[in-house]
């Protein structure tokens, strides 16, 4: 598994496709906010306010990450069937598989840091961490945040694997990562109160532990700041953790019992 | 006895209702090259990849050096490397950085074996060209020094010249022969150039409709299908007899028009024309049959559409 993962990353690292992605979702999720952003508060810029504004982006940039490059890293092979190959060499098909979604998760893990950490560390340079979150609030959430992105990476790798092919496989997650965010974003302009929407899928998970609006306005030293207050109590985030990885755990070992009975072209 | 390597039992593979491949049997001794010959469709591929285990036999059993249970298979298969349909390669990268990859995956040291294999395949100097600008030929030769990275047993291979030009397919030929030769490495290779192969091959198992329908050694084979001289005259009747009486030919057999096949002396054909003439027999078709795999195979598979005599015509009727 070791070995098909240290080639899959010498692979990747190698492919443009991972520097467009890199740099559509910065481009996609960066150029908005700093356009539309209050000259005042563009003045007042630190660490913290740029994660505060950033975090409703976080969880559809780290699933549109998680999408992208799991599909490219499980799908690129199985489309020049060069992953046949490392079966006909005596790899065992787990570790084609499992290695394959590590991979995906460390590649995935790298780009999400640059993606998501970049404009906040760039904010912190110019003005500090500042008020409006605390740093250890911030680690945790984005800690917390992993489980789903493991969840999210699991489906994924799951769906490639299914299709078998990495270009109808990208269409396909593309299609279902839409058409599930509409559906969410409907509930959620509709204020639809469904019981446990946090689980349902990845993206409601990230997006509950970086829920960050409750926020309100307070004065530190002669400046106004937003303070974000906390929203989910810790058991209530342990939970999402434990659920995005019990359901990702489910998901790899659906995807393993398939993959190993699956005829390969 | 050489060590059976490769075993073959009943195998079956269906998809549904379809049978694709049905009760194929058959070993492979180390050493040989065995061709797998059949048209298309006939089932070839689809036995090379329960070989590789890309797909799952519907019934039968695979034993790669004797291993049968599935960790023993996947053990096995590191000692072997196949290349069937398209070979290994990523086409954004150079020859070295997909050899490097595999070596990687692989888990075997990278840099010597990469230029060892490079250097055998002739690719050592293609530098920083991507495999997509590479020609058909040079691709598989890739896909054969990816195959070979890991010092392999034994080669599976599947119509690797297929698309290649004349040189292109002697040079794989060469290099395939010398890998059996000096590398002592068993193959198993299908195609349907079925003259490329018989330039190759030690055993032969061919295959129609997803069955075998003959296992062959090429010495069989030869001994089968060796050279003869047909003779048919305006009358036929005397032929045999002033063949035997008059010129001492025994090693030749009649066929039901009365024409003969002469499988001795062939290369006395002005005399035996000549004497022919004297004793009153005028010889209408004279032709030296160059008997071979194809022809062998054509007769094999009853295409009467095709099987006609390819032979070398040495004269119509005496001069």
């Amino acid at each position: 598994m070791f070995n098909v993962m240290k080639a899959q990353l010498y692979q990747t690292v190698r492919h443009n496709f991972l520097y467009y992605v890199i740099f559509a979702l910065l481009c996609i999720f960066i150029v908005p906010e700093l356009v539309s952003m209050d000259p005042d508060m563009r003045d007042d810029m630190c660490g913290s306010l740029a994660l505060m504004l950033y975090s409703g982006s976080i969880p559809l940039a780290g699933t549109l990450i998680a999408l992208l490059l799991t599909t490219y890293i499980c799908g690129t092979d199985q489309t020049d069937h060069t992953m046949n190959y490392e079966i006909m060499n005596g790899t065992r098909r787990s570790a084609v598989y499992l290695g394959r979604v590590c991979a995906s998760l460390l590649i995935g893990l790298a780009a999400a840091g640059i993606v998501i950490a970049l404009p906040v560390l760039i904010a912190s340079l110019i003005g500090g961490w500042g008020p409006c979150v605390t740093a250890q609030d911030a680690l945790l959430r984005c800690l917390s945040a992993l489980a789903p992105f493991i969840r999210c990476v699991a489906f994924f790798a799951f769906m490639t694997f299914l299709i078998g092919n990495g270009r109808l496989a990208m269409v396909i997650n593309i299609l279902i990562t839409f058409i599930g965010t509409m559906v969410y974003s409907i509930m959620d302009a509709m204020d639809f109160d469904l019981p446990f929407w946090e689980h349902y899928t990845g993206l409601s998970s990230g997006s509950a532990l970086f829920d960050m609006s409750n926020k309100r306005l307070s004065y530190v030293g002669d400046k106004a700041y937003w303070i974000v207050g906390e929203v989910l109590e810790r058991q209530h985030g342990m939970q999402i953790v434990l659920v995005s990885l019990g359901v990702s755990a489910v998901i790899l070992a659906a995807g393993l019992l398939l993959f190993r009975r699956k005829d390969l072209k | 006895m050489s060590e059976i390597i490769l075993d073959v039992q009943h195998l079956t593979k269906q998809y549904l209702k379809h049978t694709v491949v049905r009760d194929v049997s058959f070993q492979v001794q180390q050493g040989t090259i065995c061709g797998l010959i059949g048209p298309n469709g006939a089932g070839k591929t689809t036995i090379m990849k329960a070989l590789g285990g890309l797909i799952a036999p519907t019934s039968g059993s695979i034993s790669l050096f004797g291993e049968k249970t599935e960790a023993g298979l996947a053990h096995s298969r590191s000692r072997m490397c196949f290349l069937i349909e398209t070979p290994y390669a990523k086409q954004e990268m150079t020859a070295r950085e997909n050899l490097k990859k595999l070596c990687m995956q692989k888990g075997i040291p990278a840099e010597d074996q990469i230029d060892r294999v490079l250097n055998l395949v002739g690719l050592a100097d293609t530098g920083k060209k991507q495999v997509r600008n590479f020609s058909l030929g040079m691709r598989q030769r890739l896909g054969i020094a990816g195959a070979l990275l890991s010092n392999p047993e034994v080669m599976v291979l599947d119509e690797p010249v297929n698309g290649l030009d004349p040189e292109g397919i002697v040079e794989i030929r060469n290099l395939l022969l010398k890998l059996n030769r000096e590398e002592h490495i068993t193959i198993l290779i299908s195609s349907h150039l079925l003259t490329e192969l018989s330039l190759l091959c030690t055993d032969y198992v061919i295959i129609r409709s997803g069955e075998v329908i003959r296992r062959i050694t090429a010495d069989e084979l030869k001994r089968e299908c060796h050279e003869y001289f047909r003779i048919s005259a305006a009358d036929n009747t005397m032929l045999p007899a002033v063949l035997q009486n008059q010129l001492g030919i025994t090693d030749f057999t009649t066929e039901k028009d009365g024409s003969v096949r002469l499988y001795e002396r062939t290369g006395e054909i002005e005399r035996i024309s000549r004497t022919l003439y004297e004793n009153g027999i005028i010889p209408v078709e004279m032709h030296m049959h160059d008997a071979n795999l194809e022809q062998y195979y054509m007769n094999l598979v009853g295409d009467t559409d095709v099987q006609r005599d390819e032979g070398t015509v040495i004269s119509d009727c005496p001069a």
